[in-house]
This record gives structure tokens, sequence and C-alpha cells, in this order.
């Protein structure tokens, strides 16, 4: 049954999320055909009507990724609270699923999609920069630089194992992003009135929560490695993997309130 | 004859501390078509949610064929809710295709075959039908399984008279003489003629269950005519 709600979200998702991207690549190809064909550093010391254009287009280009990215994790998060919080609930919650098939299905596509449009935003600011660099008439291009980059960093065990541990970090705090949405929203679903309200306040208020627990942490942590003489490999792994067992956990802690509410305190109007 | 739906001393209260229905006991068996009657307020959603698992209990419980409400119960229940709760960019094919996917009691050949005799289109997009359209389609959907137990919640309050002949015709024909239908409506006097039995509730407990002919016989009166003289304000 999972795989079949997994295809039926796919299905019914792609096309608007695909449109997002595509408008990227759009404004992507665009930019970076223009600066291929032309040096704009020298063509903005001539003209400075090319330094507005140069420069209205990155305003822009950096408001479309933004854009992306708000719009695929906004998207998402209606469809969410549309098929379980409003009339269409009555369809989801009476098909022969559990709970927790219906909130993984829906996090495992939005998970794929924000991988998918992280992964559209990398080449996109890379082919971007690489058009700069060859309009420029180097004789480089960024993934040449790149190669240089990685080829003198030395492989050790620390590097091999930091590189890991952030993958899970990185893997983690997108499951994060996603779940955090997924309980606001449920939790909404417990106020008597004015549900949806409830859900984007209880979002916003837990979003400030976190950052005010985040900066205490991080100025915890600056003074503790400030006093500590030689911060050794062994302290740094250790940090890394306490924060990413503490990021899962407080993932599965969502997860389950987000299921228990669903399963257990669901409301439809 | 078994039971199909028990309700044990059945509670629930919603977050204003109220019992929407209170400490209810019912029993519906396997092979009836009842109407479950009662005036707005009075318990008959809440009372459907709770068997459908859209709800549970604050006390008592709900079994369905001897089971508590869940996945294996949903697949036999096949529920028609008064709103309308198919996603407006679909369209009527993707919902069928849906259904089929979902429920192995679904056919979707005589689901088909009830879309031809209504003149749906099965490529309409559901955002450009009618209100009554849209509603046929739910009815259709839901009448196309082979459930054990069909639970239709005003299923033809919003589709015009004539419509009303068919659907009706159509709840008949579709209907597995071995599976039980639970009917709630207002329109008493339109489904009166295929009702075995009726419930009638009133603030959350069930004031009467009986055969509709043990209504004509020992009150002389219709289903309507009894159901206005007992909620009479």
């Amino acid at each position: 049954m999972l795989k079949k709600l997994f295809t039926h979200e796919w299905k019914e998702s792609w096309k608007m999320v695909t449109l997002f991207n595509v408008i990227v690549i759009v404004f992507t190809l665009i930019g970076a055909l223009a600066m291929t064909n032309k040096n704009w550093a020298e063509a903005m010391e001539e003209n400075e009507w090319y330094a507005i254009i140069f420069m209205s287009y990155f305003m822009l280009y950096y408001f479309a990724i933004l854009a992306l990215s708000l719009a695929t994790t906004l998207y998402f998060f209606i469809r969410f609270y549309r098929n379980f919080y409003t009339d269409q609930g009555y369809l989801m919650h009476t098909l022969p699923v559990t709970s927790n098939q219906l909130i993984i299905s829906k996090a495992l596509v939005m998970y794929i999609w924000q991988m998918l449009s992280g992964i559209v935003i990398c080449i996109s600011v890379f082919v971007l920069i690489n058009g700069f660099i060859v309009g420029a008439g180097e004789d480089v291009t960024i993934w040449e630089l790149f190669a240089e980059i990685f080829s003198e960093i030395e492989v050790t065990p620390m590097v091999v194992a930091v590189g890991i541990i952030s993958v899970f970090m990185l893997i983690g705090s997108q499951i994060s992003a996603i779940l955090f949405g997924y309980l606001a929203i449920s939790l909404g679903q417990l106020s008597k009135n004015h549900k949806l309200i409830a859900s984007i306040g209880i979002y916003m208020g837990m979003q400030t929560l976190l950052q005010m627990l985040g900066s205490v942490f991080q100025i915890g942590f600056n003074v503790a490695v400030t006093n500590i003489e030689d911060v050794s490999d062994g302290l740094v792994i250790a940090v890394m993997l306490l924060i990413t067992i503490v990021l899962f956990a407080v993932d599965a802690a969502m997860y389950a309130g987000s299921n228990y509410i669903m399963k257990n305190k669901l409301n439809l109007e | 004859m078994s039971s199909l739906v028990e309700c044990r001393n059945v509670t629930k209260c919603y977050s204003n501390g109220r019992p929407a229905v209170y400490n209810l006991n019912l029993t519906l068996e396997k092979g009836h078509i009842i109407g479950l009657l009662g005036p707005n307020g009075s318990g008959k959603t809440t009372l459907i949610k709770m068997i459908n698992g859209l709800l549970k209990p604050t006390n008592g419980e709900v079994l369905v064929n001897g089971i508590l409400p869940g996945p294996e119960t949903k697949a036999r229940i096949s529920y028609l809710p008064e709103r309308t709760y198919l996603e407006a960019q679909r369209t009527v094919k993707d919902i069928v295709d849906f259904f089929g996917d979902f429920y192995e009691d679904f056919r979707k050949d005589r689901a088909y075959a009830m879309l031809d005799a209504l003149h749906i289109e099965p490529t309409a997009r559901l955002k450009n039908l009618s209100k009554g359209t849209k509603e046929k389609v739910q009815l259709i959907l839901v009448m196309s399984r082979d459930a054990e137990l069909y639970i239709l919640d005003e299923p033809i309050a919003g589709v015009d008279p004539a419509a009303r002949d068919y659907i009706l015709r159509t709840i008949i024909a579709n209907f597995n003489p071995a599976a039980t239908l639970l009917i709630c409506t207002h329109l008493i006097s339109d489904i009166e003629s295929i009702l075995d039995e009726v419930v009638f509730i009133r603030d959350g407990q069930i004031t009467l269950q009986t055969s509709v002919e043990n209504i004509r016989e020992q009150q002389g009166k219709s289903v309507d005519q009894y159901f206005r003289e007992v909620f009479a304000c």
C-alpha cells in the first residue's frame, strides 16, 4: 500500500514541482548563454548599463532560487494539509492504509523533490559561474577548478569520518525540515477554531524557539572550544556524532507526534 | 443473524466537553438496509465517523466484524460522506483508477457503466462538474465496491428529484444482499421504500431500533410520519 500511496502522490505532484525547477533552469541557461558570449567584467567597465543589467539579473536569479526552495516546501506542506486535514481527509483516512503509511509516502515524495531541487540549484550556480569564467576569457572551467581543489585535499580517516557524518547530518536536517512542518500542521488541527492559522502560528513559534536553542548551543560550544587548548579530532567527531544523534532523535519525536495526532486525535470538520 | 457493527457503551466528547454521543449501544446485523435517522446535532455523523475510524471514542468501543476500526475494516466499508472529498483537479477517470488501486473490491466496469448511464464523461475534471454531478460521481464510486458495509451520509440531498430515483435504483441494483447498508438522511420519504430497519438517534443516544414493518403495523404510520411525530419541535 505504501508503494501505491507513493506512486499516487508522485503522479499528482510532479508536474507542479517540475515547473518550478524548469523556471530556474531556463533562467540559468539565459544567464549562462549571455555571459559565455560576452566578457561582462570588461563590458561593465565600459558601459554602466551592463552593470545594471548584470546586477538586476543576479538579483532576479537569487529570488528565483529562493522562490524555488520556498515554493517546493510550501507546495508539499499545502498538499499535506489539504489531503489529510480538509474534506479530502475523508478519502485519505478511509483508505485501507495506516497513518504511518500516509505520512511516510508524503514525506518520501517531498524529500526526493527537495533533493532534486537542491541538485538543480547547485548545478545552476555552477553553470552560471562557469559561464562567467568562460566569458571572461579564462582558459579554465569551473569543473576543472573543482577537480583541482578536490585533488589537493588529503584523504585522512578524519576527513572521511567528517564527510560521512556530514552526509548524515544533511539527511537528518532535511528530514527535520519536513517533519517539523508536518508536526506544526498536525498540532494546529487540535485547535478548536482557525486550524490553519494555528498551524502557521505553531510553525513560527517552534522555529523561533529552535533558533534560540540553537544560538545558546552555539555560544556554549564556542566557549567550550575556546577553553580547550587542544581540540582533538576525537572531540570534533564526538560532538558531530552527538549532534547527528540528537537530530535523528528529534526527527523521530516529530514523526511520532504527527502520527499520534493523525491516529488518535483526528477531527475532520 | 450475525452482527456486523457493534457499539458498546460508546461516548464521544469533543473539546467543549459536551458529549456528542453518550453511552450508546447499537448492533447492526448483516444483510439489512438501515436508516439512521435523527434531527440535526443528534450525533449521527459522529457515530458514522467512529464506525469509519475517523474519530476515536472517548469511552467504550466500536467493533466492525469483531475488530476495532483500522485498515482491515476500512477495506470492507464503503463510505460516502456528506462532503465533496475528491481533489478538484483530477479527472473522473483518475479517481476511478485511484479507487481501483486501493480497494480490492472495487469494480471498474460497474463504475463506468453507471457513469455512462448518468452521462458523466470519464475525462471530465471534477472542478468542471456541478455540485450534484460530483455527488453522483462519489455515490458511483462508493456503490461500485463489493463491500460488506455501505455507509451513505445524505446520499441524495444534493441531486435533483429525477436523479434521485436513478440513484436509489442504483443503490438497490448494486447492493449485495449479504451486505449491510446504513443510510443517514433527512429525505426519509424518498428512501423509505428501500429500508428494512430504522434507528432513531437523539442527543447522542439510540431511542429506537426497529423494523419498518413494525412501525407501519404498530403505529399505523409511515416512517416519515412517525419520525415527524417523535422529533416534533
